[in-house]
């Protein structure tokens, strides 16, 4: 994409990291934003919902997120490569609804994962002016780190108002609702879902410093390590590097929380972990091989923020008998990224598990190590299995093999055979990806087969039922 | 393409040119069309779509890459002929009354009629049709005629058949629906097809090059001049009538039969050089019937024809100029000398001179060689882009895909006229983005495909 670009402040990231949401206001007429709500008023009187069809309807809508203010925050919190998925839905928020309670979505076409590095966002799209008794969204901001509704609900809860041309781009498990509507208007909020596809390798905001604690000099951190390692990990600096700085004599302590009653606490505890380094290994391999899947996860998060020296036990975990420790293997491995190429042969092997979440996982993995590795190795076997994960009974696995061959662009050809077969895959999202992946791979094979799918299911938004042809 | 084609014999191709159709029988099973045929039931409850039947129900695009129709399309059409976004889907109830005989008008563009193919329809049954469920019926070799007069002495041909029956057919061929005397519904989706390319060789099994081993002829200076054109041969290389016919002949073309007409406007064409000043006056007379034979007769004259057709271009009656760019268009390479004065053309302040004039520019501009300097045509071809008339932009757009890479300045243009108030300029602007190939080009286009590309799995009940 070579759409102009207003970039994100420092602040405006470190605020993003914090609170997992970012508002912009788009210029464009007002005329742009009635025109739209006429057209889905005419949606919801003649069609009704149009769900994931919304966006070939009114084709207009693509230029909220093609403005420069919306792609510029998009690619500073996504990467200059991220992709608008085809998940989208006009939320109509009726006059006099009660509106709904706090929740995070669930990834369609995915699993329930959630992440705390942002790989997925939604925006919010308000085509009319939004005020606090029209029903906005509102957000619980910082939740998106939390899974319980307990730690999200200790947090403020902010409606997100505004003006007409309104986006509000929020970290896909930030946790949010909408608000009752007690006025006599109705509102539409359009969502729309947006993924990473190459890992973070330096900012994409107008950057000014590399360091976290002077950014956040002056605000409540209440998730240091947590925080800064988002931070990091955006800054394109490898996992594991030597800004530890938490005593090995604080393990004990810090595994113990692991298991507190108090989220929060939990988090930090699984992050200063993370920072011990190679000495906290062993312990975190037993916390890995723990019955809880809650501690289980933490001792993941804090093994793929030590890096490197955690790797060979993720490797090792991932020919463990039981399947939930394979799988928090392969999930850490995963978010790991680059720091974890050495377990691409064992993740190869892991996306071919018995055990679905297991593949799921391997398979994303191959994606998120494979894309950064593929200069330096030899791939052949990787893009092979993800080839094999495209006709995978289970969904997730089907795709997210075919959004990681996206991520490996033309190394994935070979793969293009399956990928024209998958372009009728029976769920909607593996559809889009195997395009996806076929647009990334960009020879003329490729592009052949993607024009003619994409021509045949190209929409003329001119063409109704009234105006035919 | 790399799609597999099962490709047309000469027989097929003759008949094609005789009677302006062929006919192809696909081998899906059965439960493909009646897939096809419940999601046509689906849709007609609320209403036909239109346009919109092919993403709605993309299956169908399987029909059109069976390699039996897509190798007969490539026959009467080119190896990079395109689908055009127009379709519909004719529903023909139990207990109609049918049509009367027509031919259609061209979708996005003018009322103009060919007489070489370039653009076809397909009639695509997704059920079985019997003589009494109302079938489509052709008259057979009518593309030629302008007159039902002349059409209505063919005799009426109902195309039944099986599901998965698709009948391709000349765009200018009198057809109708007949009347459905059954108690089945009949739905036949038409779907449409145009040339980009010129013919170069011929494009099915051919095992003879001579059109006169082939066929009895009732218009054999006009068939033969087409098969000899779908052979790739420049016109004016076959001539045969003499010089003394030339007066019978000039006056045989305001005959009261249109067939004689045509006869000896197409006779007239293979005198040679020698005709050219009797045509060059009937170009500039005061019947436009005429002046249109007469243009018929100067594209088969070829090459010795192309200077009195640029001059024409200067006439003061746009009639006259309009004649002279259609006729220099459908001329093709030979009137390669015509580019300059068809791009002036393109510029006059007449949109019928505009209109043939820019179609003209993409016929003949293809072909030119790369070392000619086609940047004056693609800039106006770009300006094309924003007339007022839409046929122009529509043929503009098309123009502009045919001279592919070389129309890569007019990519901001196309990229504009992607949201042109009429939908058949916009699809054009689509493909020569595609045709241009360029980084650039692509990415603006998949930007534009990925924003309008319907999911058939989505609809009120699935949402999501």
């Amino acid at each position: 994409m070579n759409m102009p670009t207003l970039q994100l402040t420092d602040e405006e990231m470190r605020d993003f990291i914090i609170n997992g949401y970012v508002k912009v206001q788009t210029d464009f007429s007002p005329s742009f934003h009635e025109n739209i709500c006429q057209q889905l008023d005419a949606m919801f009187e003649g069609t009704g919902n149009l769900g994931n069809n919304l966006l070939p309807a009114i084709p207009e809508i693509q230029e909220v997120f093609d403005h420069p203010i919306v792609h510029g925050a998009m690619q500073g919190v996504l990467g200059a490569d991220y992709v608008m998925h085809p998940h989208r839905y006009c939320h109509f928020n009726q006059q006099g609804s009660e509106g709904q309670n706090f929740h995070k979505d669930s990834y369609a076409g995915d699993e329930q994962i959630r992440r705390h590095r942002c790989r997925w966002t939604m925006a919010f799209y308000y085509p009319q002016d939004v005020t606090e008794d029209m029903g906005p969204t509102a957000v619980l901001p910082g939740s998106q780190y939390y899974e319980t509704g307990e730690s999200a609900h200790e947090q403020p809860e902010i409606a997100l108002c505004g003006e007409a041309g309104t986006v509000t781009i929020v970290h896909y498990d930030l946790w949010h609702r909408a608000m009752p509507n007690r006025s006599d208007k109705k509102r539409y909020m359009l969502k729309f879902l947006f993924i990473r596809l190459d890992e973070p390798q330096a900012p994409l905001w107008q950057n000014n410093t590399a360091d976290w604690r002077t950014l956040g000099n002056g605000k409540a951190s209440e998730h240091p390590e947590l925080w800064e390692s988002l931070w990091d990990w955006y800054y394109g600096k490898q996992n594991g590097n030597p800004a530890n700085g938490v005593p090995q004599g604080e393990v004990d302590t810090l595994i113990d929380t692991l298991d507190s009653d108090n989220e929060k606490e939990r988090l930090n505890a699984a992050y200063r972990l993370g920072r011990v380094g190679a000495d906290a290994v062993p312990v975190l391999k037993q916390m890995l091989h723990s019955e809880s899947n809650a501690i289980r996860e933490y001792a993941g998060y804090a093994l793929s923020l030590t890096g490197a020296s955690a790797v060979p036990t993720l490797i090792d975990a991932l020919q463990a008998t039981d399947d939930s420790v394979r799988s928090s293997a392969a999930f850490a491995l995963a978010d790991m990224g680059k720091a974890a190429q050495e377990s691409l042969p064992a993740l190869v092997h892991a996306a071919q598990d018995p055990s679905e979440s297991v593949r799921r996982h391997a398979t994303e993995g191959l994606g998120l190590i494979g894309q950064l590795v593929s200069d330096e190795m030899d791939v052949s076997e990787t893009v092979q299995a993800l080839a094999t994960g495209l006709s995978d009974a289970y969904l997730p696995v089907r795709d997210n093999a075919a959004r990681a061959l996206a991520k490996f662009g033309r190394l994935a050809e070979p793969a293009i055979p399956t990928l024209v077969a998958q372009l009728e895959d029976e769920d909607r999202y593996v559809r889009f990806h195997a395009a996806l992946a076929l647009k990334q791979i960009q020879t003329p094979e490729a592009q052949d087969a993607l024009f003619n799918h994409l021509f045949t299911s190209r929409w003329c938004a001119l063409t109704t039922r009234g105006t035919p042809f | 393409m790399s799609r597999s084609a099962l490709q047309l014999t000469d027989e097929q191709m003759r008949d094609f040119i005789v009677n302006g159709y062929v006919k192809v029988k696909t081998d899906f099973p059965p439960s493909f069309h009646e897939n096809v045929y419940e999601q046509l039931e689906t849709m007609f409850e609320s209403g036909n779509l239109g346009n919109n039947v092919l993403p709605l129900i993309p299956e169908m695009q399987e029909v059109f890459d069976h390699p039996i129709v897509h190798g007969a399309m490539q026959g009467v059409l080119g190896s990079d002929y395109v689908m055009h976004p127009h379709r519909y889907c004719h529903y023909n109830p139990e207990g109609s009354d049918g049509q009367g005989f027509h031919k259609d008008t061209y979708e996005g563009d003018e009322q103009i009629r060919r007489h070489r193919c370039r653009w076809t329809m397909a009639f695509y049954y997704p059920q079985d049709v019997t003589e009494d469920m109302g079938p489509t019926a052709v008259l057979p070799g009518s593309q030629y005629y302008e007159t039902g007069e002349s059409a209505h002495e063919q005799p009426d041909l109902s195309l039944c058949g099986e599901a998965g029956t698709v009948t391709i057919v000349h765009y200018d061929l009198w057809h109708r629906a007949t009347p459905n005397q059954s108690d089945k519904k009949r739905y036949m989706v038409k779907f449409l097809f145009s040339r980009l390319g010129e013919p170069q060789t011929p494009a099915w099994k051919s095992d003879t090059a001579n059109w006169d081993n082939l066929e009895e002829s009732e218009h054999p200076e006009l068939w033969g001049s087409l098969w000899d054109w779908y052979y790739g041969k420049q016109d004016g290389s076959a001539n045969g009538v003499s010089y003394n016919e030339v007066d019978t002949l000039i006056e045989t073309l305001d005959s009261n039969n249109e067939r004689e007409r045509l006869n000896a406007a197409y006779r007239l064409g293979r005198v040679g050089a020698d005709a050219v000043p009797t045509l060059k006056q009937a170009l500039h007379g005061t019947s436009d019937a005429i002046r249109n034979y007469a243009g018929y007769a100067l594209s088969l004259t070829g090459a010795p024809a192309v200077p009195t057709l640029i001059d024409a271009l200067q006439a003061t009656n746009d009639s006259v100029r309009g004649t002279a760019a259609y006729t220099l268009a459908d001329m093709g390479k030979t009137a390669q000398e015509a580019m300059p004065a068809l791009t002036r053309a393109a510029q006059d302040a007449s949109e019928w001179v505009r209109r043939h004039a820019t179609e003209g520019l993409g016929l003949i501009g293809q072909q030119v060689s790369q070392d000619v300097d086609l940047s004056e045509t693609v800039q106006v071809l770009t300006d094309g882009l924003g007339d007022d008339y839409y046929w122009i932009r529509d043929n503009a757009a098309r123009s502009l895909a045919k001279l592919g890479a070389r129309a890569e300045p007019a990519m901001p243009t196309l990229v504009a006229q992607l949201e042109d108030q009429n939908r058949y300029v916009r699809f054009h602007a689509a493909l020569a983005l595609k045709q241009i190939k360029t980084p650039e080009a692509q990415d603006a286009l998949f930007n534009h495909l990925f924003t309008s590309r319907w999911c058939e799995l989505t609809t009120r009940g699935t949402p999501y």
